[in-house]
């Protein structure tokens, strides 16, 4: 049964990305075209990063972000995010949420690491940032949701967009994505 | 780290080599290739640093930049609507315009006030930095979450037809962000938003 897919941010504004990080004008139509095709209802999420750390942020790695201040910032989304949740879980939709790969803080099984990073932007070069885990907002979200009660995972399912990644393919993300859908 | 290494040998997508290999195309991870010229000499200095880096290098982070300097903040009707409701999705694709979704209609107000609150501070974002920003559709609470956030008035349309929306879209001046890269700073944001 078409259900709810809560979607990060920049999946339908590629403005709020770091520079440089843009893909496309505004919309990522694949994501879209695949929601729209099974009629899955769209809700956008905001930008944990954005406001926090403006447009003219630097490209920052998962630790840059673990700060205190950010979690805060991080939980009162999911706060707003999850109580959206709730309706829709307590009225029997499916729920879904797409997050983004090897995001800090939208990464759903990838995320973006090095402890080292600090500083001057510079790093050496061929310095590997992807790593496994959650970014800090998807983190922050499945907490907000425990504490509503929300804990089986069949109740939001997750996934993440790979168009980030270095291996990213747009046929087999959308497979993927439908597949995921589907289930 | 060394638990990030293991992985990384298992997941196709976390391997180095292929990182390395995908640079030229993801300009997150060309950046890369220019940092190692200023980072292999450590007596370069901040004023040196500039001339050595090759200008096509320099200016590729930014010329794969495809974002449109122009958000809509729209109503969710027009982005989940009913039978027969316009759908402003194609139009807003065609148009290269970026979204921020407007809480449904039917939520409690306890769940959507919130949700403006952050969109307040997201559009607040953007328009500091001469983006182009309209409003597509109503929403309760949306002025005064603007308000609040110390926002103007943006245009705003209530289109019946795409062809109103298309209209209204086309006449819309070039962002400032657009025009005027430099103008992306705080100081100049702020007098941007006293011209206007």
């Amino acid at each position: 049964m078409p259900g709810v897919a809560f979607v990060a941010h920049c999946l339908l504004n590629q403005n709020s990305k770091t520079i440089g990080g843009a893909h496309c004008p505004g919309i990522y139509s694949p994501l879209v075209e695949a929601l729209r095709k099974n009629d899955w209802r769209i809700e956008q999420m905001p930008c944990p990063e954005l406001a926090f750390t403006g447009l003219n942020r630097f490209w920052a790695v998962r630790e840059q972000y673990d700060t205190a201040a950010f979690r805060r910032h991080c939980r009162r989304l999911a706060s707003a995010v999850a109580a959206a949740i709730e309706v829709h879980v307590k009225a029997g939709r499916d729920v879904v949420l797409v997050g983004i790969e090897g995001s800090p803080s939208m990464g759903v099984c990838i995320t973006s690491s090095d402890p080292k990073r600090a500083g001057r932007p510079e790093w050496p070069a061929g310095s590997d940032e992807l790593a496994p885990g959650e970014g800090i907002y998807i983190e922050e979200l499945r907490a907000e949701l425990a504490t509503r009660g929300i804990t089986d995972p069949r109740a939001v399912r997750m996934i993440g967009i790979t168009s980030q990644l270095p291996d990213h393919d747009n046929r087999t993300e959308r497979i993927s994505l439908e597949a995921f859908l589907a289930q | 780290m060394k638990s990030v290494r293991r992985a990384s040998a298992s997941d196709p997508r976390l391997a180095r080599r292929s990182i390395r290999r995908a640079s030229a195309s993801d300009p997150r991870l060309a950046r890369k290739s220019v940092r190692r010229v200023s980072a292999s000499d450590p007596r370069l200095e901040r004023k040196s640093v500039s001339p050595i880096l090759p200008e096509p290098a320099r200016t590729r982070r930014d010329d794969s930049d495809r974002r449109s300097f122009r958000v809509a903040l729209v109503a969710d009707r027009y982005l989940n609507p009913p039978a027969r409701g316009l759908d402003v999705i194609p139009i807003l694709l065609e148009a290269g315009w970026g979204v921020i979704q407007l809480p449904a209609d039917d939520y409690p107000d306890a769940v959507a006030a919130p949700l403006l609150e952050q969109v307040a501070e997201q559009t607040e974002e953007f328009h500091r930095h001469g983006y182009d920003v309209v409003v597509i559709g109503r929403r309760n609470g949306l002025e005064e979450a603007l308000a609040a956030a110390r926002l103007p008035h943006f245009d705003q349309v209530d289109p019946v037809k795409a062809s109103a929306l298309q209209a209204f879209l086309s006449k819309r001046p070039a962002p400032r962000a657009r025009v005027s890269p430099k103008r992306t700073t705080r100081s100049k944001a702020r007098a941007t938003v006293k011209e206007s």
